[in-house]
Order: structure tokens, then sequence, then C-alpha cells
């Protein structure tokens, strides 16, 4: 494409700066230099997907070895692609402007399930075949990875390796394999032999599965040369792990703009419902010195004037005051503030942070999830009523008068009473606003209460649970505002359509990659963003399939049925979840990591983890 | 403590960055020359940072300027070139370290060379319509109305040459704080009263200049 050309195509386009790349930061290589060409493809738009730390390590990664490059791709936004198709235009990489069908390797992440029509969506846009069995010699490989690969069954059909876990040593492992067989003249099919053999790699089109007359999968059969169970990469010492020093820094206004460092991986408190406190065991943490020199090395080399700390819940990194500390040494001097997402509320260091002028709070904002002790106590969140009315009581007298409440509908077990109690609760945070005596003059309390309907994952305890049906859910939505009497609380909920068909692609398996292709055939993408949500093109795509998709979201599953997920190994064992599950329909919680091992089975990925400490 | 006016090219994919992004990326270029500057005071402080003129999205430059305060005296305008040039993405060349000469406020006109695919029979009926009397076109007012205005009153130098497929329009209109003339205005008002479509406009800002036409330093 020439400049000319590049200029007419972005003339009329909103927002072209998400198009143009050169940004600083963003690598450009001599691509006759280059044996192996990847296109990392983020399936939503350029706002999101810079906003995501994966892609900027994978990004950094890759380009680091001499013999690839990598090239960030994102999903047009309608202006862009009705140009594109009118101009019979493939889809283009953003830092050499080449058409991604001439790449070696086309890359999606697989941040959530509302995605998946994009994925296709953009394979179309590129001019790839869509289904991986009308891919020729000449086609990309298309591989997927992040949290929904765990599962990663409705897209079997369309993708031809997915990475699970950790990408840092995978990544220059399946390269490294392409570039030796590339060299040796190898056929597509005799390097996907190749790719199978190395850890972490799973590929679909070597696997068969049958379902039996009551639709559940019957079994899996595999090729002689590809293992029965697939287990996930992790990185043992995330002290040596690749952390990139540099991202690009994005010209334009993004979601999350501001330099990110990670400080551990996994979690150790064992909420039911999450699955990606499951999916990243076994806990691993960074030690601070090295947190500090790379977040440090990040800021100098992007600019960026906020810092966040990135984890699945950053109070209980074990040396957060000695990390924030050395850090304080330099981001007070250069004005960087520190932000810190993620904090619990039974140990939220409320009195740290008040010493901390950098530490940037924005909104008060905690994850309760649910109302009653009892369904708390179900979904194993360990947190008291009365550790959530203290930690609002302090924050008020420190000045605040908002505050944001994360809830959940829809949990197994759920009654009304415990629907009832999200109000209640609501309520009782109100009312201790206005009996303190020292709060602040003038002002009264905003509470906003933020209740989305549960979705049973892969991975979890609750993975055999049936999820509300939407009308249950939109029946406790009215139940629930029907009990708020106070101006001063705020509810906001989500569509249960669209959590519905998150639940069904959830703990999908391959008979759902047919609705999917017919779904985007009738024009379904940006599945997440409500203006594009077309959930009666979704129920025509259903339909059209044969596919009833209450079977998958809806249905109460037995511990003895095969799971689509089940030939995936993340190291927690099926046995612990079982566990899991039965003790929480007895209303029991399980102590964390720290307080006991309950052997949930991760440790044996990495003896050298886990904070047993 | 004294102010420097850095001078940069804006060209090629930067063209697609708009004035307040460009603001957001100065900012961060900044931090990472590590220079000593000067924060504004207030509740939320921030480097002083001072643009000559906002360029419209889309268009490039070669003349753009913005001027910033130095806490170092002891800094020469080299050094300060050297940590700039450092850290600028491809799309954007610092041309120039210097001491400001001319205010910024005292900036009047631009100068613009505007290109675009132009029929050779179409050439005559542009000409004839830039270089008359009357040209009338059409400005957003800051309530958000539009008036008539004729062009040609702010309108200080026009001239059209061809190169292959494209003419090549060169102008010198009103620009700065008080009247400021964007030069799609005029291609607007050819497509109006000429029926002549000037899609596909590139525009190039060549430089800065004061009321008595003498160049911006």
């Amino acid at each position: 494409m020439t400049d000319q050309e590049f200029h007419e195509l972005l003339s009329g386009v909103q927002k072209p700066g998400r198009y143009c790349g050169g940004e600083p930061g963003s690598v450009v290589k001599e691509k006759e230099q280059v044996e192996v060409r990847f296109a990392f493809c983020f399936p939503d738009t350029y706002e999101v997907g810079m906003s995501h730390l994966g892609i900027k390590i994978l990004y950094g990664l890759m380009n680091r070895l001499d013999y690839a490059w990598c090239e960030r791709v994102f999903a047009p936004a309608e202006d862009l692609e009705t140009q594109l198709r009118a101009r019979g235009l493939p889809l283009f990489a953003l830092e050499s402007r080449d058409p991604v069908k001439e790449f070696d390797f086309v890359g999606f992440t697989l941040q959530y399930e509302l995605s998946y029509t994009n994925i296709l969506n953009m394979l179309d846009l590129a001019q790839i075949p869509i289904y991986s069995r009308d891919r020729g010699e000449d086609d990309p490989i298309v591989v997927a990875g992040g949290p929904c690969a765990c599962n990663g069954e409705p897209l079997a059909d369309f993708i031809d390796i997915f990475c699970l876990g950790e990408g840092e040593e995978m990544n220059v492992d399946l390269l490294e394999c392409y570039r030796r067989c590339k060299r040796q003249g190898m056929s597509r099919r005799e390097f996907l032999r190749e790719a199978a053999k190395i850890g972490g790699l799973y590929v679909p089109s070597f696997y068969r599965v049958s379902y039996g007359a009551d639709k559940t999968i019957d079994r899996v059969e595999h090729d002689e040369a590809v293992p029965a169970t697939v287990q996930k990469r992790i990185v043992r010492d995330l002290d040596t792990m690749y952390y990139p020093e540099a991202f690009p820094v994005p010209f334009i206004e993004i979601i999350h703009d501001r330099a990110v460092a990670e400080i551990f991986r996994g979690c150790i408190r064992g909420c039911r419902f999450c699955q990606a406190g499951f999916l990243y065991r076994p806990v691993r943490e960074k030690s601070p010195a090295v947190i500090d020199r790379q977040a440090k090395m990040l800021c100098e080399a992007t600019g960026y004037d906020e810092i966040s700390l990135s984890s699945l819940s950053t109070s209980d990194y074990t040396k957060l005051p000695e990390l924030l500390e050395s850090m304080l040494q330099w981001t007070d001097r250069d004005k960087i503030n520190i932000s810190l997402p993620s904090l619990r509320i039974d140990n939220f260091p409320q009195d740290l942070i008040q010493k901390i002028q950098s530490v940037r709070q924005s909104g008060l904002t905690f994850a309760p999830e649910a109302g009653t002790q009892r369904m708390r106590d179900v979904i194993n969140k360990n947190i008291t009523e009365e550790d959530i009315l203290g930690s609002c009581v302090k924050a008020f007298r420190n000045g605040r008068t908002s505050v944001k409440l994360y809830f959940m509908i829809g949990l197994p077990t759920e009654t009304m009473e415990d629907v009832e109690g999200i109000a209640i609760l609501a309520q009782k945070i109100v009312d201790a606003f206005y009996a303190l005596p020292e709060r602040p003059k003038g002002k009264g309390v905003q509470v906003s209460v933020s209740v989305s309907s549960f979705v049973p994952k892969p991975f979890t305890p609750f993975q055999w649970e049936p999820q509300d049906t939407m009308e249950q859910l939109r029946r406790k939505q009215e139940y629930l505002l029907s009990c708020v009497h106070s101006k001063k609380i705020r509810v906001s909920y989500h569509d249960p359509a669209t959590s519905f068909l998150e639940g069904v692609l959830a703990r999908g398996d391959r008979r759902l990659c047919d609705v999917i292709f017919a779904a985007w055939k009738r024009g379904c993408k940006f599945d997440s963003w409500s203006e594009y949500f077309h959930p009666e093109l979704w129920q025509e795509a259903f339909e059209e399939c044969g596919i009833d998709p209450a079977f998958y979201a809806n249905r109460k599953r037995e511990f003895s049925e095969i799971l689509p997920w089940d030939g995936i190994d993340y190291g927690v064992s099926k046995q612990f979840f079982v566990r899991e599950n039965e003790r929480a329909h007895q209303n029991m919680t399980t102590p964390n990591c720290r307080q006991q091992c309950t052997g949930c089975g991760a440790a044996s990925l990495c003896k050298e983890a886990c904070s047993h400490a | 403590m004294r102010d420097v006016r850095i001078w940069f090219e804006k060209r090629g994919e930067t063209r697609y960055i708009s004035h307040l992004d460009l603001n957001r990326f100065m900012l961060r270029a900044l931090r990472r020359t590590r220079l000593p500057i000067w924060y504004t005071e207030g509740y939320n402080p921030h480097p002083y940072l001072s643009f000559a003129l906002p360029l419209s999205l889309g268009f490039e430059s070669v003349c753009e300027s913005v001027d910033l305060r130095i806490l170092d005296e002891s800094c020469t305008n080299e050094q300060v070139l050297e940590r700039f040039s450092a850290v600028m993405p491809r799309g954007i060349r610092v041309t120039a370290v210097t001491d400001p000469v001319m205010k910024q406020k005292e900036i009047a006109m631009a100068d613009y060379l505007v290109s675009f695919p132009l029929r050779e029979e179409d050439t005559d009926t542009v000409w004839n319509f830039v270089s008359g009397e009357h040209i009338p076109a059409r400005k957003s007012t800051k309530k958000g109305e539009e008036k008539q205005i004729n062009l040609k009153e702010h309108l200080h130098g026009v001239r059209l040459e061809r190169e292959g497929e494209n003419a090549l329009l060169s102008l010198r209109l009103d620009a700065g704080c008080v009247v400021n003339i964007n030069p799609m205005l005029l291609l607007d008002a050819i497509r109006e009263q000429t029926g002549i479509d000037c899609s596909g406009a590139s525009v190039l800002r060549k430089q800065m200049l004061n009321a008595e036409g003498k160049e911006f330093r």
C-alpha cells in the first residue's frame, strides 16, 4: 500500500490514529532479514488491545529474536472495515502495512468469549480461510492463547494450535520449531505434528470427539503422535523471566494508558467462581528488587507518569510495603503515580496508602460479590460484613464520599433472600456514613452497586453448575431494584442475554464452531458492545445448526460427565474441584493457601512455587 | 530558568495524531528526555508546554514549534536538540532548538501546500475561482453556527501548479488566535461552487508568519 493509498483509505475514518502505527516503542524490522513473521491479532479495537499487558510482553519477547518480527493487528472499527471491503484491501499489520495473510503466524489472544466472532471476522478480512481444514501450504498458521484457551473447543475448527499457559518460553519454542521446519522444507501438516510435541501446545486437528445418545461427550480419540492430555506451560522463576523494558506507547487515548509492572501470578484465595485464580496457579511472586528495577526502566523508556502494579490480588503480595518503599524513592522524585488495583477488603492496606501521596486513589472499589454471609461462604469469598463496613467507614473518615461495590447474582444455591442481602448491605453502608460524626461535611454519600450475572466457568468448582436462565436473572434484577429504597444507592446491571451467550461459549464443545460461524455470517461481531449485540441473530444461528444453547449453559452436569476441557491440564485437579463443589453446597469455606494447603494439585507443576511461606 | 523553542516536522503517519494527542505525546517525550523542566503550579502540576498553533488532524507540517521552560540554564540548545531527537518516533523530526524570538500570539498567517488529484481540463476552472475577487465559503463560528464569508479577504497569496495527475495549490491564509482559516474551507468552496471534488487532498503547512509577513521565529 502506498502512502497515498493509505491516506485515501483513512480519509473520512474516525480516529485514524488507531491504524497508523509508528508509535514510540513500536518495532520495525527489514522483512527480508527475518525468517518468521508473526501477526499478533487482538480481537478488539486498538484502544482495548493496547491496554492489554499480554500483547506487550509477547511483542517484546518475539521481537527480541533476531530471526523473527512480531507486528500488531487490531479489529478495525466498522467504518474502516467498510472501506477495506469496498476497496478489496486485505487486513494489514500496523508496523509494515503488509497483508496479514502474508505472515507465517497469525496469533489471537482469547480474552473473553464474546470476542469469538471478531476472530472470524478478522480472518475473513485478512482473506485467510476461516476453517482450518480449508487452509493451504501458503496460509499462515493460526494460533490462539490467553485465558479462554483453557477451553478452546468452540474454536477448534478455526485454530491450528492452542497455546496453553504462559508464553514467555512456549512462544520462543514455537517460533524456533517453525524456523527449523521451514528450513527443512516441511509441509504444514508435518510442522503441526512437530509443534504438538512441544509442551503447552494443543493441536485440535489431531483429536476427534464423539458424542453419546444423551448428547454429552462419549469419547475423545487422538493420533498416536500426540498426548492424551496437554499440560499448560508455566515459567518457574519469575525473577529471571523475560519482561519487556519498553512497550509501544499509543498516540491516541486508550482505556488503560500507563506502564504496568506484573508483581505475581496465581492467587491464594480460591474463590470458587473465579477462573483466573485457578488458571494461573501455582502462586509465584517476583522479588521487590526485580519489580522495582523493571518498573523504573519501563517508566524511563516510555515516559508514562503512572505505573500500575498488576496481579489478581495485589494486597496479597507478601512484600508490598517493601516494594512501595523502594519505588517511592524514584516515583516521588519523578512525579509518577502508583496505581494499586485489585486490593482486597479484608487486608486493604489503608494506612500504608494514606502515607503514600503518590499512590493515586481514584475511586474506592470493593468486590464483596454476594450480599449474605452464607452466600459468601458458598463462593468462598472469605470476607465478613465487618470487613466491608469497617473499610468503608475508614474511607469515609478519610474524606471519601463514594464507594463502588461489585456483586453477582445467579450464584449456585442462591435464594431471593441472598439477593435482598445486597440491598441490605448497601443500605448499611449508607447508614454507617450518616452515623459518623466526623463524616465529610456538606456532601452526601454515593454507593454504586454493580451487579453482574454469574457465568460458571471451566476449571472452577462451579464448572458443573447450571447457569440461571435469562428469565431467572431478570426476575432477580427486578427484585433487587425493588429492595433498594435510598437515592444514595445506584444499581447497575448487565443484559442477561450477553451473560447467557458467554455461559454457552465458556463451557461449549466443538459443535459450537458451526454456530459461531453461522452467527458471524449473519453479521454478528463486537458482541460485547451493546450497540452491536444481536441475540436474535445468535438464536437463528443456534436453530440453523440444530443446537440448543441451554444444553451448555443451564444444564446441571454430573461429576462423571466427560467435559470438553478434560484433555487439558492446568495443574489444579478435578478431584479438588469436586471436593470444593461439595463443600460449597454445604456452605463450608476453605482456607487460603497461606493458611493451609488444601492440595489443589498446582504445586506438581513447580515444587518451588506456592506461597507456603 | 529560560524558555526554549523546539522546532519539528510532523509527517508521515504522525499526521493522524490530533493536536490533543500531540500534547499528550510531548508530555511523555519530555519525560523520556529527563530534561529538568518547569512544572505549572497548582492542583495538578504538569510540564509547561505551549504549542505555536494547532495543526488539523490529517495535515502534515515542516514548521511546528513548541515552547517550554528549562530549569537548568547551563543546558545548551544543542543538548536539548540531541535529547529530544533521541526520543522521537520516525514521523516527528526535531529540526532545531532556538531561543524564542517572536511571541506565539504574533502569528497572523500561514503558508500551506495543498495537493489533490485534478484533471487537466479542470485546472483553469479552479484557477479562475481561487484567483477571483469573490470566493464564497462557509465557516462555522465559535457558537456552532455557519456564516458566509469571502475567503478572498483572508487569502494573501495563491499559486496553482501541476505535477503529474495532481494540482499543487500554494496558499497564504490568515492564521493564529484572532482569525484562523483552515485550507479545507477553500477546497470545500471549490467543490460547492464549481462541482470539482478535491477529496484525497494532502495538506502541508510550510511556514507561519507574523502580520508583516516575516517568518515566525
